[in-house]
């Protein structure tokens, strides 16, 4: 039987708007008024104005709807706050693997799901939508959907659910989430290394998948490791780690990360093989072994790069740039998909956010 | 349409093997649901991606249903022929086209056997972790397209977990690459789509696997109970305890004692309900899990606890679990085995719903449980000569996948829905859901020429199976006990 937990914390942020975000949704389809989902806007950047739009704020509908830590579910609403839910998990010793990026404390389990962030764990625990077991949804169409369940194990009907996950809610309004959740490594352990920005990739590349690695990034001349497991993993582990390592915490190991990067000209995300050699230009930090790429620079600079691998996250003093959605058989195909979904497009489309020529 | 001109341009592509002596024929009649059978009226075997292609535009311009194949070890009849169309078995497709030690993936043709991939790679110290009963012959294109779990789900995944990327063929030719070399992808995530997709929206020509390092260690925990009901409590106090176990299975009596009586794996034959834990790890950490689990499991009350920490006693302990589908079918001449998926907090209330049912049919039921992942295998033992015991075990299985809907599960965690849950799928999902799988589909394949009439009911159909699921109408909760 579930643990039982605090129900005095459930209750204080228990809201389900379902009805208020259905008549909103509703409303604005009945108006001809293109729909833009929004959470707790710390991803808003991703947006570009649009005439003709409404958004429709989904920070209201939080809450636990379901809970039980002996099945490793939760279900919950979209709009709770990621660190809620984090806070509701470390109760019963709990977390979410995909660690999406928590913008301290502003960033929506709806708006993580939307946008398809994952964290530091990506490589070796998984991505968001490989924990996402369901979603309730309201479609383009005005009605109520739910996709995937609340179990583990669940092949009936297409996989509309994780098809949410990084549609960036062009495929309807997130209502709430069901989500595979695991129990807390026993020990986590932080480690720093100095480390030249020349030499990063190859030594990055040295620690290659060692057991107990969960986390290998590089910011500021520095190697961040984050060892987790049993404490004879971490152990054995730490042996194999430079003998010059520094001991660290979770905020060292933080950063560099995506909601803490501020760009003086654009901030892009280079996405590809761990072991490419470091040619793109103004390089601010690495994640997921050196396969996830931070780079502050100017869109010109970035012609000699594979535009499939740059995606645009946000600006700082440079203005947005010109940007395509994908144009492949691909593209095509997500496209023909968007237009079968949502046929008369009520929803906000995918984002332009690839320098594609 | 299957004309001579049709048929004609087909046997002119290169690299295409065709059968068409109906004895041949005749192996391909049915999957792994074997009371659904239909010859094809022709089978078709490229052996290169330039063939199937050639084949795929060739279909597309004739208007030619097309239905992939292939080991045909599934269980719901999703690679069952239609009596109009082609079937294309991909079983030509069996290269290991490399193996990536330092990014621990490996690319594979389709038609790759689950195991062959882990035997591949097993000298480099790596597996592939999802590991279906059928692994020894089923591929793993079918896996991607069944989305195949196995005993080790709860910590390594399905197989949507394991798969990096995909190279597929739309219904009209069309390669597409999905994913691959990064982790993350610019646009909608069609890879998990592609997952589970019984071979309705494309058809796969390569798969990018993840490997896994072996763990160093692997013991497995056999604990014997007088309930199910304590087994049950036991899975949930091993994971309160924050263990995550790499296997959690469980069995009831009766397939404990077919197993036992078909390869004497020492199982206790007296109990009620046992239980297979696999810990893996490293050394240290295994012997410590396993004292903390042993621990857990006497006081939940276990009757007996047995650790198995070499590969040979290992091996005996899984057996009994391994060949407890072919076990039970020393029990009678035929058996149906189900496929629902439950939150496992329900677990002794659906054993006890089934045990009512089965009483009320007549059929003797025994119960295989991926217990850590709540996917019940209900085996339900029948005669297919005897009509009105076929007629029984069909109604039945049919209650089965309702109380796992009651119980707010899945009619299928891992079988697929293929011919043989359509009709439950109107239960599970209505109208508004079944269009959406619809829309998707047309995105996919306009024409509908891709393993037509499985998985995915039409309206019309769920209308005259009179069982549309209502949103929150209390009918759903028909088989729920009232008081």
């Amino acid at each position: 039987m579930a643990r039982p937990l605090n129900s005095r914390r459930y209750q204080d942020f228990d809201m389900d708007n379902t009805a208020q975000l259905a008549d909103a949704v509703n409303a604005a389809i009945a108006v001809g008024k293109t729909i833009v989902p929004k959470g707790g806007g710390s991803k808003s950047h991703y947006r570009v104005e649009l005439a003709e739009s409404v958004t429709i704020d989904t920070s209201n509908h939080e809450g636990i709807v379901h809970y039980h830590p002996d099945e490793l579910v939760v279900r919950v609403r979209a709009g709770t706050k990621i660190s809620t839910l984090n806070a509701v998990l470390a109760e019963s010793g709990q977390y979410l693997p995909a660690e999406p990026p928590d913008y301290d404390g502003l960033a929506t389990i709806g708006g993580a799901i939307a946008s398809g962030l994952s964290g530091s764990g990506r490589p070796y625990w998984g991505g968001l939508k490989d924990y996402v077991l369901g979603i309730k949804l309201i479609l383009p169409s005005g009605e109520v959907a739910n996709f995937g369940g609340d179990v583990m194990k669940n092949v009936a009907g297409y996989d509309l659910s994780r098809l949410q996950v990084g549609a960036m809610g062009s495929l309807g309004l997130i209502l709430d989430i069901a989500l595979k959740i695991l129990p807390k490594p026993l020990l986590v352990k932080y480690f720093n290394v100095h480390c030249r920005r020349e030499d990063a990739v190859s030594m990055l590349a040295n620690f290659g998948q060692m057991p107990g690695l969960t986390g290998l990034k590089y910011f500021d001349s520095q190697i961040l490791v984050r060892l987790s497991g049993s404490a004879e993993a971490v152990a054995q582990a730490e042996h194999l780690l430079p003998v010059e390592r520094a001991p660290a915490n979770i905020t060292d190991f933080q950063k560099g990360a995506i909601d803490q990067l501020q760009p003086s000209q654009q901030l892009w995300r280079w996405d590809g093989q761990p072991a490419a050699p470091l040619e793109q230009p103004g390089l601010v930090a690495m994640d997921w072994g050196g396969a996830l790429r931070w780079l502050d620079a100017d869109s010109s600079q970035l012609k000699s790069v594979d535009s499939s691998q740059m995606t645009f996250v946000k600006t700082g003093s440079l203005p947005r740039p010109h940007l395509q959605t994908r144009q492949d058989g691909v593209g095509r195909l997500q496209n023909r998909i968007k237009a079968a979904l949502d046929p008369e497009g009520h929803f906000i489309d995918y984002p332009a956010l690839r320098l594609y020529s | 349409m299957m004309n001579p001109a049709w048929r004609e341009a087909l046997r002119r592509i290169e690299d295409l093997e065709l059968i068409e002596d109906p004895v041949r024929r005749k192996v391909y009649e049915s999957d792994g649901l074997t009371a659904l059978a239909q010859i094809p009226p022709l089978v078709a075997l490229p052996s290169t991606r330039a063939a199937l292609q050639a084949l795929l535009q060739l279909c597309h311009a004739h208007n030619v249903p097309v239905v992939a194949r292939g080991a045909g070890t599934g269980l719901s009849g999703g690679a069952t022929p239609l009596a109009e169309g082609l079937l294309v078995s991909l079983a030509k497709f069996k290269q290991i086209l490399s193996v990536d030690q330092a990014r621990m993936t490996a690319r594979v043709e389709p038609g790759v056997t689950n195991l062959a991939i882990s035997e591949a790679v097993a000298d480099l110290g790596l597996f592939y972790a999802p590991d279906p009963s059928s692994q020894i012959a089923c591929t793993i294109g079918g896996n991607v397209a069944e989305n195949s779990g196995g005993v080790h789900c709860l910590k390594y995944g399905l197989t949507l977990h394991n798969v990096c990327g995909l190279t597929l063929l739309l219904a009209n030719g069309e390669p597409l690459e999905i994913g691959g070399e990064g982790l993350w992808e610019d646009g909608l995530d069609l890879l998990s789509v592609m997952h589970g997709s019984e071979g309705l929206l494309g058809i796969i020509v390569e798969v990018i696997v993840k490997l896994r390092p072996q763990p160093e260690a692997v013991n497995v925990l056999m604990a014997g109970f007088d309930s199910v009901e304590a087994a049950a409590n036991a899975v949930s106090d091993v994971i309160r305890a924050g263990v995550l176990p790499a296997g959690l299975e469980m069995m009831d009596q009766l397939a404990i004692q077919a197993a036992e009586d078909f390869v004497a794996a020492g199982y206790p034959r007296d109990a009620a309900a046992l239980l297979l834990c696999e810990l893996d790890g490293t050394s240290e950490e295994v012997a410590r899990t396993c004292a903390e689990v042993t621990s857990v499991l006497k006081r939940a009350g276990a009757t007996s606890v047995e650790r198995a920490s070499d590969a040979v006693a290992r091996a005996r302990l899984w057996q009994g679990r391994k060949a407890a589908f072919p076990a039970v079918g020393r029990l009678a001449p035929d058996y149906y085995c189900m496929d629902g998926t439950i939150p496992r907090r329900h677990l002794a209330a659906v054993l006890a719903a089934i045990t009512e049912k089965s009483d009320q049919y007549g059929l003797r039921v025994a119960n295989v449980f991926h217990a850590g992942d709540g996917n019940l295998h209900p085996l339900i033992l029948y005669d297919v000569n005897d009509r009105d015991q076929f007629h029984r075990a069909e109604a039945f299985g049919a209650d089965i996948l309702n109380i796992c809907l009651d119980y707010g599960g899945t009619i299928t965690g891992e079988h697929g829905v293929g011919l043989e849950k359509i009709d439950q799928m109107c239960r599970q999902f209505d109208s508004v859901e079944l269009g959406a799988f619809h829309a998707l589909k047309s995105a996919f394949d306009p024409t509908g020429l891709l393993n037509p009439g499985k998985a995915i009911p039409t309206l019309n159909r769920c209308a005259e199976f009179g069982a549309m699921h209502v949103h929150g109408a209390p009918s759903k909760f028909s088989t729920l006990p009232r008081f």
